[in-house]
């Protein structure tokens, strides 16, 4: 009978022990999560550079994420200067596109920027996107550049406005959410304006304010918090949106006190 | 734009699960009774048993179905006709009782010692809308110091216990059957229940079926979307397992359809609960133990409402709701000396709510929400009574109750609907309460008895309390949001009751007198927060607001004028008010029920006045209106027909015989109540 018991215990045990097969995680990257744009050299200062996007790219904010190696020493680059420049080529006119600036420290590895998209590639135009590198191991520039395809898939989230004061051309897009869900989402919105067809500086002075409201229903949400202007021209608070369905988000541009545009945003929220 | 069925909480087709359950049901009775036969009999023990769970206590009230007014009438208007109860009406069916005052998560509902939660946010399916008359053995309002027994509550616990099969080797089938009809709503009532039994075992099969079209009121007008159908089976078996011992055994299952809401903005297309249970008792056998009882139980209840029906609604939707509940409990009542007797009543329950909103907009996206977010309550409590019989004139009693609540909001979207309010994450809020009481009953004379009651009671908030979502009241037209941060509500409640009787003439009277503190109420909350429901007022949120004052008495009559002349009269008033001296919403005034019967109980006349005062303490801010007095009329006439030795019994009478355009104080919208109804019951029992 012992003998069976110990048997059985050592079925048993074994049983066990063999179920337990799960593999040791594989170290992770940031980059897997992420779509690997374009790969280039910006040849004359010595440097590869990898673009990755954590989606395709489409009219309105993109976030951007660059990689860059030393393509002489192999060595990954952790301090850059970059500078981009989106030029829509549309045959007979050119024109660029607003950007938030590249952070000059790589965060695992990554730096990061954005680009606001105001139309899509197609029969129009294409896009491309050049990206300037100041590599200050060797302190030499270089650029080069990438074509990139941008879809109409997020033209809900941007708009262009004229100010009534003073005909300013406004470009205001929605950073996140992307997709807005029920609950608490974090609000940043960029605003920027047009000196010249290739010049999108930030546009400082303005304060933004928004009534997320269901049309439909006629109700909008409490405890919102209304954005505040903070670097690089990114204005960051709270929208919160307390059931499924399609919301609107009004937006007042406001110059000291006074209302010098508006507009609204039309989302779609899903649970 | 009906709610699927494939939901949680409801998969595949009803109809056909419940066969099944009940195939299932039957053949365990079977082997039950299989096994049976092995077993002795002791006749005079299975009485005891039988009777045993039946305390007559005349200080107490305990209505043994004196409320029936005729053969084929609803729960609610046996509820109704009770003095210290009050219904609040939304439609012709489905009531919502209170007690002296009190209502929803101030009450207890218990149904045999088991809870059982409605599905519906806006309380259109209470526990007594699951339920018929012919489940029913005995009707019982506690509002004493014991009041907290099935369950910690300030304002009392409404009882509703079930009938049993009844064990009987001389009488092994006995059959009841009662069909009626009435006019108003072309109203046509089933009702049948058959008893089996063998000697050590029997099995009881009840069932009602309920069609009603929409009633005409005093004056000719139809109410619209008033009609109701249901129906509801039940099936109880038990077995002597021992002499001292039964097993039983209850499956009930009851389904509502088609149910119109006039007074609120939806109908409900299915109200469906089943509810099983599973019982051990054991009797007074041994010593001084006089009995355990134990249960355990699950219950689940679906309600879906929708608007389909209505042609003009400002946006479609669909409101299905679950709830479902599993619990088990010991009862232990225990003898210790003939002075000295100890009831202890340990409980486990765990409650599942879930309901959701969708609206339909003419276009774009369908939008969604949970009014109540998924969450589950597991509460764990127990109930110890200690009592003393000084001598045969002096009986006092002390009950303790204690519970721990917990509660957790489990789905994402929930807690993430709940930040956008409150900015917050409690979504595990943990109550406990306490009971304390004490009651004294006192034998004055041979004909007076007198008892005087003291509580001290804590009751946790409910789910609506805490989870609730936009939940709109029709009634002040704002839209309710929960609290998880509420805190215990508190009730002191102090009664007196006297009890003068003789052989022709019985009188009982109370009197009470309530404080509660941290009473739980929805208060305004700042124009910030916009209503969900279309041209709803505003927006409340569920607070404990001061503290507020219940008082208030009842009489009842019970009289033998002369021979074959009985008189029965209550009466009633409350009276509720916060300390800042405006009205505690939904009470009733003063109302009195009077009636003279003539005649036996098979071979009567019976006249009937129901009467109210005006009602001028209401309260404005709760979108309360004055209405005005009213007494309606009824004539009820008992005959028996006797076919060879078949007896039929023939109930004929006129409900509101004068026509009368009135409506009780706590109905909603304003809808007036049916008019003139002539009704005619036909009952055979064998």
């Amino acid at each position: 009978m012992k003998n069976f018991i110990a048997f059985i215990i050592c079925v048993t045990v074994i049983f066990f022990v063999g179920c337990d097969n799960s593999d040791p995680e594989p170290a992770k990257s940031v980059t897997d999560s992420m779509l690997k744009v374009s790969e280039g050299y910006a040849v004359g200062a010595a440097v590869k550079i990898e673009m990755y996007v954590k989606s395709p790219f489409k009219v309105g904010y993109n976030n951007v994420y660059f990689k860059l190696t030393d393509s002489t020493s192999g060595g990954v680059i952790d301090d850059s200067h970059i500078h981009l420049y989106p030029e829509m080529d549309m045959g007979t006119m050119k024109h660029g596109a607003p950007v938030v600036e590249v952070d000059h420290k790589a965060v695992d590895g990554l730096f990061s920027g954005a680009v606001v998209f105001s139309m899509p590639s197609g029969d129009m135009g294409k896009w491309n996107l050049i990206i300037e590198v100041h590599n200050h191991k060797n302190d030499k520039e270089s650029s080069t550049s990438f074509e990139v395809n941008v879809s109409n898939a997020g033209s809900n989230l941007f708009k262009t406005i004229t100010t009534l004061d003073d005909s300013t051309k406004l470009y205001l897009a929605i950073a996140e959410p992307q997709n807005p869900k029920v609950g608490i989402n974090e609000l940043t919105m960029s605003l920027h304006y047009q000196k010249d067809a290739f010049s999108f500086p930030k546009a400082n002075g303005y304060t933004l304010q928004f009534e997320p409201t269901m049309p439909s229903m006629g109700h909008g949400s409490p405890n919102n918090v209304q954005p505040i202007d903070g670097l690089k021209g990114l204005h960051s608070g709270r929208v919160n949106f307390s059931m499924t369905g399609d919301w609107r988000m009004d937006v007042k541009v406001l110059k000291g006190t006074d209302e010098v545009a508006k507009t609204y945003f039309e989302l779609n929220v899903s649970n | 734009m009906l709610a699927t069925d494939n939901e949680e909480g409801f998969r595949g087709k009803p109809s056909l699960t419940i066969v099944i359950k009940l195939s299932v049901f039957l053949l365990l009775f079977l082997i039950i009774e299989a096994l049976s036969q092995h077993f002795v009999t002791s006749d005079t023990l299975r009485e005891r048993i039988c009777l045993s769970e039946i305390e007559v206590d005349h200080l107490r009230t305990k209505d043994t179905l004196h409320s029936k007014a005729h053969a084929s009438v609803s729960t609610d208007d046996m509820l109704g006709r009770m003095p210290e109860l009050g219904m609040i009406r939304r439609g012709a069916f489905a009531m919502e009782p209170t007690i002296r005052g009190y209502s929803t998560s101030q009450i207890n509902v218990n149904i045999d010692g088991m809870r059982i939660h409605g599905a519906c946010t806006d309380k259109m399916d209470p526990a007594t809308s699951y339920v018929e008359p012919i489940n029913l053995d005995h009707i019982q309002v506690q509002t004493q110091a014991d009041a907290s027994r099935y369950g910690s509550s300030t304002g009392g616990t409404l009882y509703l216990g079930l009938r049993q099969p009844i064990i009987n080797r001389d009488k092994p089938v006995s059959i009841q059957y009662t069909t009626g009809y009435g006019s108003n709503a072309q109203a046509w009532n089933q009702t049948g229940a058959l008893n089996l039994s063998k000697s050590k075992s029997a099995l009881r099969i009840s069932g009602v079926y309920r069609q009603a079209q929409p009633y005409v009121a005093g004056g000719g007008e139809r109410i619209l979307y008033s009609g109701y159908g249901k129906y509801n089976v039940m099936l109880s078996a038990k077995h002597l397992v021992t002499n001292c011992s039964y097993l039983k055994a209850d499956v009930l299952i009851d389904e509502g359809r088609n149910i119109g809401y006039p007074a609120l903005l939806m109908d409900v297309s299915r109200a469906q609960s089943q509810v099983y249970a599973l019982e051990h008792f054991y009797g007074p056998c041994i010593g001084n133990l006089q009995h355990v009882k134990t249960k355990i139980y699950f219950n689940n209840v679906h309600h879906i409402m929708d608007d389909s029906k209505r042609p003009n609604v400002s946006i479609r939707m669909d409101m299905p709701g679950w709830s479902n509940t599993i619990g088990t409990f010991a009862e232990l009542a225990w003898s210790i000396h003939p002075k000295h007797y100890l009831q202890i009543r340990p409980e486990w329950v765990r409650h599942y709510s879930k309901a959701e909103m969708t609206m339909y907009p003419s276009q774009g996206a369908a939008m969604y929400m949970l009014t109540w977010p998924d969450n589950v309550r597991w509460q764990l409590g127990s109930f110890v009574q200690y009592s003393y019989t000084a001598n045969s004139n002096n009986k006092v009693d002390f009950s303790v109750r204690v519970d721990e609540v917990r509660n957790q909001v489990f789905s994402e979207f929930g807690i993430r609907q709940m930040e956008v309010l409150l900015q917050s994450q409690d979504a595990k809020p943990i109550h406990w309460s306490l009971h304390l009481g004490a009651l004294w009953e006192h034998q004055w004379s041979s004909k007076l008895r007198f008892s005087y009651s003291i509580s001290y009671n804590e009751r946790p908030p409910g789910a609506t309390e805490l989870f609730g979502f936009f939940i709109y009241n029709v009634l002040d037209g704002y839209d309710l949001i929960g609290n998880p941060k509420l805190r215990t509500e508190k009730s002191v409640r102090n009664s007196v009751t006297c009890l003068w009787y003789s052989s022709i003439f019985q009188l009982q009277t109370s009197v009470y007198y309530d404080k509660i503190n941290d009473f739980i109420i929805g208060r305004t909350l700042s124009s910030d927060f916009s209503p969900m429901t279309l041209g709803a007022n505003g927006v409340r949120m569920f607070v404990n607001h001061s503290s507020g004052n219940m008082a208030g008495f009842e009489s009842k009559i019970l009289a033998k004028v002369v021979k074959n002349i009985q008189f029965n009269h209550t009466l009633r008033y409350q009276k509720g008010w916060f300390d800042d001296g405006s009205n505690i919403p939904l009470i009733a005034p003063l109302r009195s029920i009077n009636t003279l019967k003539y005649g036996s109980n098979s071979r009567s006349i019976v006249l009937e006045s129901e009467w109210s005062a005006w009602r001028r303490r209401v309260n404005q801010e709760y979108g309360e209106k004055s209405t005005p007095s009213f007494v309606v009329v009824h004539l009820r006439a008992n005959y028996p027909i006797f076919i060879k030795t078949h007896k039929l019994q023939l109930g004929v009478g006129v409900e509101n015989m004068l026509d009368t355009k009135y409506r009780e104080h706590l109905d909603w919208g304003g809808i007036p109540r049916p008019g003139r109804n002539i009704y005619a019951n036909l009952s055979y029992a064998w």
